[in-house]
């Protein structure tokens, strides 16, 4: 069942894959897809070069009975769901092709999977379009960069929400939020177990717009510093550790 | 400059190129062998200069220290700055005043800012200069987002212009965020101080003022506590 309302925005990684391949085992895709292509030859933040390659290894792993299939372009996904999209030769959401197709576009909802680490800047908000982000961290605890992993190494568990983008980083409107068990491998997290996570709760949420047909939302309290990118010393002793 | 072959974010040329951090390869427990290496090397150069560079003026950094921060030391750094022979002079004191007029500035100096946050420090963190933990955890943010220094910033410490390459400097915000860090742990601390090391330890060997060399060293020596610390916390032996 294509969902009237939502689109989705997308670039060529685990987290997009995920996010399709997971909609689609639920019996579900967004009504229409803009499609960010990455023709530099160099992978940005959250690719891997494999994700360039058109011959790529058949690699798949479950969650929830979900088999994520690594191998699959999104764009054959997108075709066998019959979900028309729209190719952009940028890796920049910021920039004018994207702001202009969205503009285009009906749907007032976009499922957000742009590259790591980019932010969406203000001008993108005065399209009119509501971004539905699923942020790797339990909000507002854990707002900004690389929580996963940082949830990990204070507390040993996992979480992650579903929110709007919002100007301020991670500070949006929060639809809901969800614990899950820390990874049995914890070299998977940034390729396997974060896309796994994320896209379950996005098919959560997706599955309770299906039936209400709006998405219920709560403020968030505003203290609370941002964390930012964990730099690679906590991030081993985050892996390596218990 | 790193020899450490899988340690490699204090090498290269930061000031130009800055470590982005991001999805960095993982290498197992190796990495963090490797990572205390580099670290013990630069503290060992930092303590040997800044011995060699004072000789008249040896002293007890351990009490200067405990004097910064109004409580005694933990005995793990108690021991540690012993091991520095100069005292820390208060010579910021005149800067005082600097840090509560910043934010009626147009421009802050960078090295006026850290003197005077210093100078701060001596005598405690009051409610006369309550700006200080505002001014440090906007440098902190500002830092994080940058991964370098600036020479000035804004009155609202959110723009820099020109990149500060000045050794001296990271070792004075190093020292700051260590004490920040001693006194109120976090991850978020313990993060930003570990990349503003990563710039000292790249740029460590131009520094030659003797107090700027025992407060690096201060600065490393206290990250390397924190991380060994969290990692015996987290099993990582």
């Amino acid at each position: 069942m294509k969902l009237p309302d939502i689109g989705a925005l997308l670039i060529e990684n685990n987290r997009s894959r995920a996010y399709l391949q997971r909609m689609e085992f639920c019996g579900m895709a967004p009504s229409f897809a803009i499609v960010l292509q990455n023709s530099t030859g160099v992978p940005t933040p959250g690719q891997r070069s494999i994700d360039l390659s058109l011959d790529q290894p058949t690699n798949t792993s479950k969650s929830m009975n979900f088999v994520l299939n690594e191998k699959e372009p999104i764009r054959q996904t997108l075709e066998r769901l019959k979900v028309p999209y729209l190719l952009l030769p940028t890796t920049d959401i910021n920039s004018e092709p994207v702001s202009d197709a969205l503009k285009a576009r009906s749907e007032s909802v976009w499922i957000y999977s742009g590259p790591g680490g980019a932010l969406v800047r203000r001008h993108m908000f005065a399209i009119g379009k509501r971004y539905l982000h699923i942020h790797p961290g339990i909000v507002p605890n854990f707002r900004g960069s690389t929580t996963i992993y940082y949830s990990l190494l204070q507390e040993g568990s996992c979480g992650a929400s579903a929110i709007f983008l919002s100007e301020e980083i991670d500070q949006g409107p929060v639809i809901c939020t969800k614990s899950f068990p820390p990874p049995t491998d914890r070299r998977t997290i940034d390729y396997l177990y974060d896309p796994l996570v994320r896209s379950e709760l996005l098919v959560e949420v997706l599955l309770q717009y299906r039936i209400s047909g709006s998405f219920k939302t709560s403020p968030q309290a505003s203290e609370g510093d941002p964390f930012y990118i964990m730099h690679p010393v906590l991030r081993h002793i985050c892996i390596l550790g218990s | 400059m790193s020899s450490s072959t899988l340690y490699i974010y204090t090498s290269g040329a930061l000031f130009d190129s800055p470590n982005s951090y991001m999805y960095p390869p993982i290498s197992g427990r190796e990495f963090l062998f490797d990572y205390e290496r580099d670290r013990m090397s630069a503290l060992g150069d930092l303590l040997k200069r800044a011995g060699e560079l004072n000789l008249a003026v040896r002293g007890n950094l351990a009490a200067a220290l405990s004097h910064y921060r109004g409580t005694p030391l933990s005995p793990e750094l108690q021991g540690f700055a012993e091991e520095l022979p100069i005292p820390l002079q208060p010579v910021w004191i005149e800067d005082q005043c600097y840090l509560n007029q910043v934010l009626s500035l147009g421009e802050a100096e960078t090295k006026r800012l850290l003197a005077a946050m210093l100078a701060t420090r001596v005598q405690g963190v009051t409610a006369v200069n309550m700006g200080y933990t505002a001014v440090l955890r906007q440098l902190l943010r500002n830092f994080e987002v940058r991964r370098l220094l600036f020479q000035s910033y804004d009155n609202k410490l959110r723009k820099g212009r020109v990149i500060a390459k000045d050794p001296a400097l990271y070792a004075q915000l190093g020292f700051l965020t260590a004490l920040e860090l001693d006194s109120t742990p976090s991850l978020q601390i313990t993060n930003v101080l570990l990349k503003i090391n990563d710039v000292l330890v790249y740029a460590q060997s131009t520094l030659i003022d003797q107090i700027d060399c025992a407060l690096g060293a201060f600065s490393i020596g206290c990250e390397l506590s924190h991380i060994r610390n969290l990692m015996k916390t987290r099993g990582v032996e």
